[in-house]
C-alpha cells in the first residue's frame, strides 16, 4: 500500500485500463493474430483454453485492479500500522490483517468479472475451437445453425450458474463480522 | 545521562515543499509524561510517527534508550517493528476481523510466546483496563471508551520501552475524556513507563504531563515543565495557546519610571505599571505588548489598593459563569478582557466595575521578536 501514488503504480493501472477501451472482437482479432504462431519462448495459443482464459483476464483487468485496490484502501493504513507497531512482518501482516479485511471486497471483485466472462461472446467468438468452446458461444452455434429451441435452454443454464454464484457469494461474504 | 529514554537531535520533516518538523530537537527520561501540544498542522504527529519509525524523517537523529534508530547522516533507518515501542492511534485502529482477545493476543503471537503466556498476559491486561466481560466481543461491538481501552491493553501487553498515543481522547464525550485522562494517568504512576501524547487541548497537557514541549509551524516554541510553562511562557504564542480563558494582550511602548526604577507600559489612552526593573535588557520606547493571566485581574476588589496605580475602569460585557468560577468579559478601552473570577458574586453585563491588574503579573513581551522579555530580571 505504500507504493501506491509513485509514477509507475499510476502508469501500470493506467494501463491496465487499455484493453477496456478497445471493442472486444478487435481485442480478440488482435489475441487471435498474435498468438496463432509461436514467438520467442511463447508458444502457438491459439485452439488452447489458457488463450480464451487470458483474453478475459486482460479485458477485466481494470475491474479486479480497482476492486483489490478499493478494498484494500478501505482497510486503513492505520490498521496496518497497528500491526507494524506490533512487531510484526510484512508477510503476516498480509495474510494475518490486509488479506482477511479486504477478502470480502477481492470476493465481490471476482463476482463481478466471472459474471461478465459468462457472458462473454464478442472478445472470445473468434478465438475458440469445437474443444475449448464455451457456453455463450454454444448458444451462438446452436442460433446459427438454427436450433434456438437449444440455444434458448443454455441462456438459462448460464443465467442459473450466475445467479447460483452470486447467491453463493453473498452468503460467503455476510457471515464475516465486518 | 544513562536514563534518557527518547532523544530526538534536529529532527526535520520535509514533505514536498512543506517542512512540517523543523529543527527539533529534545530529550526525555525513564518515566517522564511529555506532551506533544500544538495547533493542528503544528508538526506535532508527525513527530511520534517518527519516533515510531512509522514516518521516515527527512534529517536529524533518533536515539531509543542510546541506540541510534535514525540517522540521515550515518542512514540508519530502524522500522518501526524493531523499536520496541507502542502506539495508540486516535482512531484506536483496533483491527475488526478479531475479538478484543486476539487483538491484544496478536502482539504476543509475533513475540512467539507460548499459549499459556499469552492467555495469562492477555487476561492480565484485561482485567488492568476492567476489560475482563469483553474478551469474545469485537470492536465494533463496543462503545468508543471500551475501544480505547483495548487500545490502551494492547499496548500494555506488550511491554514497549516507550508508550506513544496519538490524541488518543478526542474521540471521546467529554465526560468519558476526563474519565480517560485519570485512567491514563494512573496507567502512567504504575507502570511508569516512558510515554510520548499527542495533543492540541492544552489543558490535558497541563493536567498530565511534567514535561511539555509547544509547537508551532513545525518548530519548538517552548520546552519545559507544565507550571513554567504556564508561569514564564517563553514566547506570545506560548502565552496565548496555554490557559483558558486567554491570555490578554495590551499592546503599548515602555516607559521607564526613573523614580521608582520600574517600566510601564504606555498603550493607547492608559498606562500599566509592571514589575520589570529598568535594566539594560529593555529600551525606553521599544514597543511591547503586555499579557495578563485572566485569573490575575482582579475585579471590585480595589479597597485596599485605593488611591494606588494599575486600576482602571471597565464596563462589563458578557458573563459567562461555569459553576465554581465565573468568566467575565470587560470592555477596557479598545479592548475586550477575559477575566477569571472564583468569588460568589453575581454580575450583570453593563455593569461598571473598577478592575486591578497587579504589576507582578504582567509579563512582558518583545513586540518585534515576539519573546517574552524573562520575568526573571523583576526580581533582581
Amino acid at each position: 500500500m505504500k507504493g501506491r501514488g509513485t509514477k509507475l503504480a499510476k502508469l501500470v493501472e493506467q494501463t491496465s485500463f487499455l484493453p477496456y477501451l478497445i471493442p472486444g472482437i478487435a481485442f480478440g482479432a488482435l489475441y487471435l493474430s498474435l498468438f496463432t504462431h509461436r514467438i520467442g519462448p511463447i508458444p502457438a495459443l491459439y485452439g488452447t483454453f489458457l488463450l480464451v482464459a487470458l483474453v478475459c483476464i486482460a479485458k477485466n483487468l481494470p475491474f479486479t485492479g480497482r476492486a483489490g485496490i478499493t478494498s484494500m484502501l478501505q482497510i486503513g493504513s492505520e490498521l496496518e500500522e497497528a500491526s507494524e507497531i506490533a512487531g510484526a512482518k510484512w508477510s503476516r501482516r498480509f495474510m494475518k490483517i490486509i488479506l482477511p479485511l479486504s477478502i470480502n471486497g477481492a470476493i465481490s471483485g471476482f463476482i463481478l468479472v466471472f459474471i461478465t466472462v459468462m457472458r462473454e461472446l464478442s472478445l472470445i467468438l473468434l478465438l475458440v475451437t469445437p474443444e475449448t468452446r464455451t457456453l455463450t458461444t454454444m448458444t451462438f452455434r446452436y442460433q446459427e445453425q438454427g436450433y434456438s429451441q437449444f440455444s434458448s435452454a443454455i441462456s438459462v443454464l448460464i443465467i442459473a450458474i450466475v445467479v447460483a454464484a452470486e447467491l453463493a457469494t453473498r452468503r460467503l461474504t455476510k457471515n464475516k463480522a465486518i | 545521562m544513562s536514563n534518557t529514554v527518547v532523544e530526538v537531535k534536529n529532527l526535520t520533516k520535509v514533505f514536498g515543499d512543506v517542512t512540517a518538523v523543523n529543527d527539533v530537537s529534545f530529550s526525555i527520561e525513564e518515566k517522564d509524561f511529555l506532551i506533544l501540544l500544538g495547533p493542528s498542522g503544528c508538526g506535532k504527529t508527525t513527530i511520534l510517527r517518527m519516533i515510531a519509525g512509522l514516518e521516515e524523517p527527512t534529517s536529524g537523529e533518533i536515539f531509543l534508550r542510546e541506540k541510534l534508530v535514525y540517522s540521515s547522516e550515518k542512514k540508519i533507518f530502524v522500522p518501526a517493528r524493531e523499536r520496541s515501542v507502542g502506539l495508540v492511534f486516535q482512531s484506536y485502529a483496533l483491527w475488526p476481523h478479531m475479538t478484543v482477545f486476539e487483538n491484544i493476543a496478536f502482539g504476543l503471537r509475533v513475540q512467539h510466546l507460548n499459549s499459556a503466556a499469552i492467555k495469562a498476559k492477555v487476561k492480565e491486561g484485561l482485567s488492568f483496563m476492567q476489560l475482563e466481560e469483553m474478551a469474545n466481543r469485537y470492536p465494533q461491538e463496543m462503545s468508543g471508551g471500551q475501544q480505547q481501552r483495548v487500545a490502551l491493553a494492547r499496548m500494555l501487553v506488550s511491554e514497549p520501552e516507550v508508550f506513544l498515543m496519538d490524541e488518543p481522547l478526542s474521540n471521546l464525550d467529554a465526560k468519558l475524556r476526563l474519565e480517560m485522562r485519570a485512567e491514563i494517568k494512573n496507567i502512567h504512576f504504575q507502570t511508569g513507563a516512558t510515554t510520548v501524547y499527542v495533543t492540541h487541548d492544552q489543558v490535558e497537557a497541563l493536567t498530565m504531563a511534567n514535561k511539555i514541549a509547544v509547537l508551532n509551524h513545525g518548530r519548538m516554541e517552548q520546552f519545559d515543565k507544565p507550571k513554567a510553562i504556564y508561569k514564564h511562557p517563553a514566547t506570545l504564542f506560548v502565552a496565548d495557546f496555554i490557559g483558558s480563558p486567554t491570555i490578554n494582550k495590551l499592546k503599548g511602548v515602555l516607559q521607564f519610571e526613573e523614580g521608582a526604577g520600574i517600566c510601564s507600559v504606555r498603550g493607547d489612552s492608559f498606562k500599566l505599571v509592571t514589575g520589570y526593573k529598568i535594566n539594560t535588557r529593555v529600551q525606553e520606547g521599544q514597543e511591547v505588548v503586555a499579557a495578563v493571566r485572566p485569573e490575575s485581574v482582579l475585579v471590585d476588589s480595589v479597597k485596599g489598593h485605593e488611591g494606588s496605580i494599575n486600576i482602571f475602569s471597565a464596563e462589563i460585557s458578557t458573563v459567562l459563569p461555569a459553576g465554581p468560577e465565573t468568566i467575565l468579559q470587560v470592555k477596557f478601552k479598545n479592548y475586550i478582557l477575559n477575566l477569571l473570577i472564583t468569588q460568589d458574586v453575581d454580575y450583570l453585563a453593563g455593569e461598571k466595575v473598577d478592575i486591578y491588574i497587579p504589576p507582578k503579573e504582567v509579563l512582558l513581551v518583545n513586540s518585534s521578536t515576539g519573546r517574552l522579555i524573562p520575568p526573571s530580571m523583576n526580581t533582581q
